[in-house]
């Protein structure tokens, strides 16, 4: 673990680090953010071994249960975010170079709107990725408005990003970069021992299948997979239990451990788990899923996916229309008869090269933070 | 629809009747005209024959694979 940060109270004593010895923030609230800011933590320990980086807890914004954090973040946060007002310290006590985030917190983009701070001389650089995978990203775009930098994916949303930019009155300096840590360009060889592995993974999402009608008829499906494949163990990859994240964006309406009771007599190699991402895809053999980002995570790994879109009432899902655009061209999208047959495709290369970065994320962040602490027209805040 | 009916005078009545101590039919009725199943895109042709032509191939594997013991 990091050493903790230096205690509010002595801050005003202790002469500031120079710009490129401080610290890195990265914010989470959530389940999501936390995932973000994991994975971002590896991509600067991997450009800058010597980096340290601080883990922050919006908890105002907090929607983990004390569980989801023991399990992804055993050691805790270095850093408990709270109060009115704490953002514009973080920013202007110059005891971080630069603060990382996913979702740009309310208090934390008020700050940012405010010229005097944008100008500030020697505050840390705020870097806003995006979310995850979103179907919508124009307001996204737009709450980043204002971040020092800004980095999107797919590739060819950068120019979509600068023409509505160009609209935007109150943009200072910015810098926009390609990438966001889950979806760094997927391993070229698939795991070694793939041919082996008998675990099928059907990733859940909180949102899609939005019925219940059409999350029974996945499960069913599962099932079936199951029973057709009494070698292979079928699980079902839960992003939290029934009484988690009431605070979550994304409420689950249905959840899955109460439909597999309606199921009749599921097959005994069907099984429900609440393993983290990572520990699911060490031994998958094929990741399902339906609107999730859990795809990437599964084609990042190099293991086979499938986007399955066709289930019983995705017409009502506003996410399907979205994903299946997003995906049209990736390869992956599957029917239900290959899905039950487990003919999984390639994933497209042209789209992968698209929507996945380069793995040197870590080292182009590090760059525009360099290149932000040098910008023109910095002034001293009283 | 709902959003106008939501930010007009009479919407804001009903709400305001709903949660008062004598709302409960209120809240049951609207949850009742909430249901998903009530969607009116279950009715379309289209999309009704989506359904069955899923189920349609679920059922079909599940045939195939109980023929063959599994």
């Amino acid at each position: 673990m990091n050493q903790p940060p230096a205690a509010a109270a002595d801050a005003p004593e202790e002469i500031p680090l120079p710009f490129e010895a401080r610290p890195v923030l990265l914010l989470f609230s959530d389940d999501s953010t936390l995932f973000f800011a994991l994975r971002m933590r590896d991509c600067l320990r991997a450009a800058d071994p010597d980096l340290k980086i601080h883990m922050g807890w919006v908890v105002e914004e907090n929607a983990l249960s004390y569980r989801q954090m023991e399990q992804l973040l055993p050691e805790g946060p270095d850093l408990a975010i709270h109060g009115k007002g704490v953002f514009r310290e973080l920013l202007l006590d110059q005891r971080y170079k630069a603060i990382l985030t996913s979702r740009v917190f309310g208090a934390l983009g008020g700050q940012l709107r405010r010229p005097e701070i944008s100008a500030a001389a020697g505050r840390a650089c705020v870097l806003a990725f995006l979310g995850g995978l979103d179907f919508f990203p124009q307001n996204g775009y737009f709450r980043r408005r204002n971040c020092d930098g800004v980095y999107l994916f797919p590739a060819s949303e950068i120019p979509v990003y600068e023409k509505r930019a160009a609209n935007w009155e109150d943009r200072m300096w910015q810098e926009v970069g390609f990438g966001h840590p889950t979806f760094l360009r997927p391993e070229i060889e698939p795991p070694a021992d793939l041919a082996t592995r008998r675990d099928i993974y059907f990733f859940t999402q909180a949102l899609s299948p939005t019925s219940k009608r059409g999350r029974l008829h996945m499960l069913e499906a599962m099932a079936a997979i199951a029973r057709a494949n009494p070698d292979h163990r079928v699980w079902i990859k839960l992003r939290h239990l029934p009484h988690e994240n009431q605070q979550h964006l994304h409420l689950e309406k249905h959840d899955y451990p109460g439909l597999l009771k309606e199921l009749q007599d599921p097959p005994a190699n069907l099984r429900l788990t609440a393993c983290t991402m990572d520990e699911a895809l060490e031994n998958a053999a094929l990741g399902i899923t339906c609107t999730s980002t859990a795809a990437i995570d599964v084609l990042r790994a190099g293991v086979p996916c499938m986007v399955h879109l066709d289930f019983v009432d995705n017409y009502v899902d506003p996410l399907v229309e979205p994903m299946r655009r997003l995906f049209a061209q990736s390869g992956v999208i599957t029917s239900l008869e290959d899905m039950l047959n487990l003919r999984a495709q390639a994933p497209n290369p042209e789209w992968v090269e698209d929507m996945f970065c380069p793995r040197d994320l870590g080292t182009r962040v590090l760059q525009t933070i360099t290149r932000f602490n040098g910008r023109a027209f910095q002034v001293e805040v009283l | 629809m709902l959003q106008k009916l939501k930010q007009s005078s009479f919407g804001k009545l009903l709400y305001r009747l709903s949660r008062s101590s004598l709302g409960a039919p209120l809240r049951h009725l609207a949850q009742a005209l909430q249901h998903e199943a009530l969607n009116p895109a279950h009715l379309s042709a289209r999309n009704r024959a989506h359904n069955k032509a899923q189920m349609q191939i679920l059922k079909a594997f599940k045939a195939q694979n109980s023929a063959l013991g599994k």
